[in-house]
Formats: structure tokens, sequence, C-alpha cells
């Protein structure tokens, strides 16, 4: 029994040490298939790379880095179901892997699963990061951000921002992207604020100069839209933007601080304006319009008081204001498209709250 | 009690106790085997072909590894052809568990030759009968009483069984269920030690990684049920067409005038090289492949053409006299039939269902069961792979209708079919006529 015990230590130690040795060849298989997977990853050929892939992963399964390039190889070539399972089993042993949690989280974020994505993308955020990552985790909560917004969960990607914002890099870029993301996703308050700081680092930076102004026009502030919109470079939507922001800052008879002929000569404008698009919509409808003839009744009706002394009293301002919003509205509904004065008048309306009445 | 049966009582006792620690040592040693069985598989594997093997190194190295295994199974180690699991039984059943020292060795030696230069066959058979015969030789070197020495060979057969596969449970079942043949068999204790100090000896060798990377099993519709049925009538049709295909083989090689009886294996070589060529993916165990449709890695296609082509390998290299098993190969030969089976289900039922993995996982149990007819082992060596109940009302669905099939069109177990052709009758087979019991020393299956 001794003699066996012996034989039975002896046999034992020869088999690990050729385990050990076919394990040190398994893993240097592993790496050589990890380099030629890589390799033919580079060179396009995604079947070569996903065979070399699995070999690695089958030779040394317990390397992450294997399992998570077969991985990712897999869902490059919409192989999701094998990906997952893949990911799946590797997490097992690491579940707070943030890297294994993220692959995970794009595969679900592909199949629209929302539920599971959201738990892999807060499983990946919430994994220890070491501090040169820190770009990485901001990267990966804009990403959570963006799929939020894609998936009308703004509230909860307004929440993941504000996060995300306080660790911005202090670039320009960095808080363009992230006013961008809150633009999208609804508060224009917080991409506003964004922009600004964009514009603090560059001035010049031409990205921010028009979100700025739009963020700036969005919030109502016309004033501060116009300043940035006129610096920021020129194209279709930021020159109607301008436009019409020009406009509202130009043709507001119920702006504050006017000169009486001023305040006159806006009203009369708009006024004519608003009476001038009615008649040629109405005109080129070429339908009889009970509404818009009552309207066309009473703007000539009013014409007849918007002379001195009349004109100068506050409520035939207020009156004829609210009569030209009106009618402008009513022309731009019937003969849409609205030109940049309809939208002009519809924000002074709104700006004064005229529109409510 | 009286000094003299009180005396008999303490001999007895410490007999027991001192069995029992010999089997212990045996699961050991065993177990010890069956690793080192499998490592120098693999390092003769990748030594022979290399990384990336060429076209004509997986062309030529069957053959030629075929002619000196060719030679070897001829004229030195003429009883260790083929699996090792009937040849086990034999030795168990009609020999006294009685198996020459030569066996063992030469198994060790042939099957790693075999086995590692791309044969289409698996490695437990042949871990069975070396550690079955390593047993033997033990209880004989020991002096032991006949009665023990053949209580031996299933303990050291589960021992190996344990190791080689990583499942402890089913190594015991599959000793009592296929070597004894008695589920009630009083060496239940004894092959249970064997078992556990095999996994033991293996997991702290080889660590505790699993065998496959199993998927998580679930039931998604009660109609799946039927889809598993159909699994196992497929199963059922499959494993008789390998188990007919193999014997047919094997008659027709031994039919071959005798003087052929060393080339054999060479010639099964050649023509598993060139399956190779078509494709690699029947090489040897192929475990990494069943891997593989576990996990959704194959395509449909893929998988209907490699069960074709493994039945067609398996059986060529088996019935050429190679040696190395068909329990691996039978678990292949299901994962892809099951495979196969669940990505046309997932396709076309019109109802919810599972991974495709789930049905080759079960496919694997199938096509055991109907192939090696042993649906207890079958069953739970696949609870042990997935440690999941909710896997055992299909598995035993599929497993009980693929073992019903097969038993009603060959009424013969594959395992004492080759015995048959080799002239041995086990008391416990089904046979219309039984000739003599033939000594275990000349069986060759």
């Amino acid at each position: 029994m001794i003699a066996l015990i012996a034989v039975a230590t002896a046999a034992f130690l020869l088999t690990r040490a050729v385990a050990a040795s076919t394990r040190q060849t398994n893993l240097r298989d592993a790496a050589a298939w990890y380099t030629q997977g890589e390799q033919q990853l580079h060179a396009g050929d995604l079947d070569g790379a996903i065979a070399a892939f699995r070999r690695a992963s089958v030779k040394n399964p317990e390397e992450r880095e294997y399992v998570l390039a077969l991985a990712r190889a897999l869902a490059a070539k919409r192989l999701d179901d094998e990906a997952r399972r893949a990911l799946l089993l590797l997490r097992e042993s690491a579940p707070e892997d943030a890297e294994i949690n993220l692959q995970l989280a794009r595969l679900a974020a592909d199949r629209q699963d929302v539920t599971e994505a959201l738990r892999y993308y807060h499983n990946a955020l919430y994994s220890p990061w070491s501090s040169d990552q820190a770009d990485m985790r901001r990267r990966v909560r804009l990403e959570l951000a963006r799929f939020l917004i894609a998936h009308d969960q703004t509230s909860r990607a307004v929440s993941e921002l504000l996060v995300s914002s306080v660790d911005t890099p202090e670039t320009a870029a960095a808080h363009v992207e992230l006013a961008r993301l809150f633009s999208q996703a609804g508060d224009t308050r917080h991409a506003a604020d964004q922009f600004a700081s964009a514009l603090r680092l560059e001035p010049d930076n031409g990205e921010a100069l028009a979100g700025a102004g739009g963020t700036a026009f969005r919030l109502g502030d016309y004033t501060l839209a116009r300043r940035y919109l006129r610096r920021a470079p020129a194209d279709t939507n930021i020159t109607s933007l301008r436009e019409v922001a020009d406009l509202v800052a130009s043709a507001d008879p119920l702006a504050s601080r006017l000169a009486a002929a001023e305040r006159q000569r806006r009203l009369l404008a708009a006024f004519r304006y608003a009476r001038q698009r009615l008649d040629a919509c109405v005109v080129a409808r070429a339908q009889p319009d009970a509404d818009a003839a009552a309207l066309q009744r009473e703007a000539a009706a009013f014409a007849r008081k918007l002379r001195p002394p009349a004109i100068r009293e506050s409520e035939t301002i207020d009156a004829g204001a609210e009569l030209a919003f009106r009618i402008s509205r009513a022309a731009a509904q019937r003969c849409a498209p609205p030109t940049s004065m309809d939208r002009a008048l519809d924000l002074i309306a709104k700006m004064h709250g005229a529109d409510a009445r | 009690m009286t000094a003299r049966p009180l005396r008999a009582w303490q001999i007895r006792l410490r007999e027991n106790q001192l069995f029992l620690a010999l089997t212990m040592v045996i699961g050991i040693l065993a177990g010890l085997t069956a690793v080192l069985f499998t490592v120098a598989i693999e390092q003769t594997s990748r030594r022979l072909f290399g990384l990336a093997p060429s076209s004509f190194r997986l062309l030529l190295v069957p053959p030629l590894m075929s002619i000196v295994t060719g030679v070897l199974l001829a004229k030195v180690f003429p009883d260790v052809r083929g699996s090792g699991v009937p040849q086990t039984e034999a030795a168990y059943q009609l020999s006294g568990g009685v198996i020459p020292g030569h066996v063992p060795f030469g198994k060790f030696l042939t099957g790693v030759l075999c086995i590692g230069s791309g044969h289409s066959m698996g490695r437990e058979g042949p871990s069975v009968q070396i550690g079955a015969g390593l047993a033997s030789v033990i209880g004989r070197w020991l002096r032991l009483s006949p009665q023990r020495v053949r209580d031996l060979v299933p303990v050291g057969a589960a021992g190996a069984l344990a190791a080689a596969f990583n499942t402890p449970v089913s190594a015991v079942v599959f000793a009592l269920e296929e070597i004894i043949g008695d589920m009630n068999a009083a060496l239940l204790g004894s092959t249970v030690v064997a078992s556990v100090a095999a996994v033991i000896v293996e997991r702290s060798i080889l660590g505790n990684a699993p065998l496959f990377r199993v998927p998580t099993y679930h039931l998604v519709h009660p109609a799946e049920l039927a889809a598993y049925a159909a699994l196992g009538v497929i199963g059922g049709v499959v494993s008789l067409a390998f188990c007919e295909g193999l014997l047919a083989l094997r008659a027709l090689f031994s039919r071959l005038p005798a003087p052929t009886k060393m080339l054999q294996p060479a010639l099964g070589g050649l023509i598993i090289g060139g399956l190779l060529l078509v494709t690699p993916a029947v090489m040897g165990v192929g475990y990494e492949y069943v891997d593989q449709a576990l996990n959704g890695g194959l395509l449909l296609k893929t998988m209907v053409l490699l069960c074709a082509l493994k039945i067609v390998a398996t059986t060529i290299s088996y019935a050429s006299g190679n040696a190395g098993g068909i329990f691996a190969p039978s678990l292949y030969i299901g994962a892809m039939a099951g495979g196969a089976v669940g990505t046309i289900v997932h396709r076309f039922a019109p109802f919810p269902t599972g991974d495709t993995g789930a049905y080759a996982l079960v496919g694997m149990g199938t096509l055991f069961a109907g192939i090696i007819r042993a649906p207890m082992t079958s069953v739970f060596m696949i609870f042990e792979i997935t440690q999941d109940y909710q896997i055992l009302v299909p598995l035993m669905v599929a497993n009980m209708l693929s073992f019903a099939i097969s038993r009603r069109y060959q009424p013969t177990p594959v395992y004492h079919a080759l015995l048959h052709q080799d002239g041995v009758y086990l008391p416990s087979s089904s046979s219309p006529q039984q000739p003599p019991p033939v000594s275990v020393g000349t069986t060759a299956c």
C-alpha cells in the first residue's frame, strides 16, 4: 500500500509537470492565434479573425481579452447571439468588468432591448475604472445618453448628462458635444450653459456660436441670439434664425422703452404686413373663406383707428398689435409655409402673452 | 460474542477498510492516467499537426501514424483496438476482472497515437479500459482475492471516466449501468470513492474550467417538448444509422484477408486524411466544435455536414481497427444533430423557442442514449454538465425516445454487438444465440 501511495505521488508530480507544459504550449498557441486574429481583423478578413479569436479563446478561455476580441468580431459580423453568450459566460467570472458589461450593453442596444441595455450600461458605469480611464467612462455615459435620447427617455438622458458635465474636460469640443446632447434631450438651459462654456474657451468656435445662438433663440433671448448668430458661420438654418431674430428685435411694437413714434411705426408696419399677407392669401386660395373675410372686415374697421389721436392711446396699440398677430397667424395657417415675418410676429405675440388671448 | 467470531469480524472490517483505501488510491491513479492520457493526446496532436495544419499534414499524418499503430495493434497489443469499454465489460463479466498488464500500457500508447494523429475517436472509452486495467493489475499485484480483483475493475473504470469527462456522478452511474450491468450493485460505495478521488486529482491538475461552455437552459414554451420529442426520434434514427454503419463496416474490414490486418488502420487513416482535407473539424475528439454548437456558433448547414462527416469518420476510424472510443463522437454527433434540429425549430416553430444551444445539449444526451444505450448515464451526464434541473424533462423525453427507437430496431447494444463480432457473448447481452463465453484475452473491440 505504501508503495502504491509512493507510485501515486510520483505519478501525480509527473502528470502535473506534463499538464503544466501542455498548458504553457496552449497559452503560447492562444497568443499566436490572437495575434493572427488581430492581423486578419486589420486586413478586413472578419471570418478569419473570428476563427482565430475562437481558437485563442478555446486554448486559453481564462484570458478575457481573447473572449472580448471574439465577441467584438462576432458582433461586427452580426452574430449577436453567439457574441452575447460568450460575454455572458465571461461575465460569470467577472461580473463587474466594465468592458464586458459595455459590450453586453451595446449588443442589447443593437437589438433595441432598452431594459437590458440600461442594466449593462449602468453595470459598466458603476464598475471600478482606473484613473486613466476617466475619459472612457465619460464617453460611455455619453453613449448611454445618446441611447436614451434615441429611445425618448430624455429625463434619464438629462440625468446622465448632468453627471457627465461634472467631469467634462476643459475643451470647447467636449462642451459642444455635451451641449448638443442636452439640446437633443430638450434641456435648452443646460445646453446654453455648455455652449457658453465652450465659447469661454474658444470665443470664435463656429459650432459653439451657432449652438449658443440657437439655444438663446429657443430661450427667447433674441438679442443674445442675434449677437451669437451674427458671428456664427452662415448656413441656411443660421441665416433663417438670424433673420427672424433680427425681425423680432426690430419689429416688436410692444417692446419696452420705445419712443412713441417708433412704437406707432412698428404697429403700422406689422398691421400693414398682416393685412397684405391675408389679402394675398385669400386671393391665392380663390375659395370662399368666411373666417378670413370676417378678419378682413375687422382689419378694415380697425384701420380707421390707426390715426392720431387714437393711435397714441396704449389700448389702441395693444389691440392693434393683437389683431396684427391674429391676422398674421391666420394667414400663415392658410398659406404655409410661414415667412420670417410670420414667425417673428408669432414669437413677439408669445413673448407678450398675446397668443393666449 | 465469542472470541473467534469477533476476530473474524475484525479481520473482515480491516479488509473492508483496506479495500476502501485501495479504491481511493486506484481512483487517484486512474484519474492521473486519464489526465495524462488527455494531455498526451493534446501534445501529440499539437506536435504532429502544428499550430495551423497544412493540407499536406492533414492528408498524410493519419495514414503514416496508422502504419505505426497498425503494427503495434497487430503484433504487440492485439487486444487494445477500438473503444475499451466492451473489453472491460467482458473482463468483468467473463474473466473475473483479469486484464493483462500490457493492456493499459498498450491502450495508452496506441490511443494517444491514434487520437492524436487525427482519427475521429474519443478518449473516454480508452480511459475506462486503462483505469480498469490498472485496477486489475494492482489488485493482482497485491494478491487480493479473485472477487476483490473483479470488484476493482468498475472502480478503476469509474475513476478514469470521472477524470476524463469531469463528471463524477455519471461516471459512477456508467460503471454500474454499463460495466456491472446492475444499478443496485454493492460496489456503489467503492465507485463513488474512486470517482470523487479521481475528479479531485483531475481538477487539482487541470483546474475547475468546465469541459464545455454551457448556455443557460430555459423551456420557453410547453410546446417545445414536442420539438424535443422530435429530436428524440431523429436522435434514435441517427443512432441507428451510426451503429449499423459501424457494425457493417467493421464486419467488412474483418472479412478482409488476415495479412491485411496490420495495414487496415493505415487504410482508415488514409480515408481520414482525405476527410480532414474537406474539414479538419472532424479531427480527433472534437469538443471544440461541440462547444461551438452549444453556443450557437455554427450554421445549420455546417452542423448537418459535420454530423454526417463525423459519423463517416468515426465508423472508418473505428472499423479499420484503430484504438479509440465512440463516447466522444456520439456526443459530437448529438450536438450537431441537436443544434441542427434546434435551428430549424427556432426558425420555423409557431411558438417561442429556446436557444439552439439547448437543443444541441439535449442532442448530446439523446445520441449517447441511442448509441451507448446507457440512458441513465446520459441523463446524469447532461445534468452534471448543465447543473440545471430544468433540462431534465426535455432531456428524458428525448433520451427515452431515442433509446426506444434504437433498441426496437437494433436489439443488441453496440458494445455487445462489437463483442459478438469477435465471438464474445456476455451473460447479460441480448442475443438469439449465445455461444460459450470466450476469454477476454482474444477480444479486440
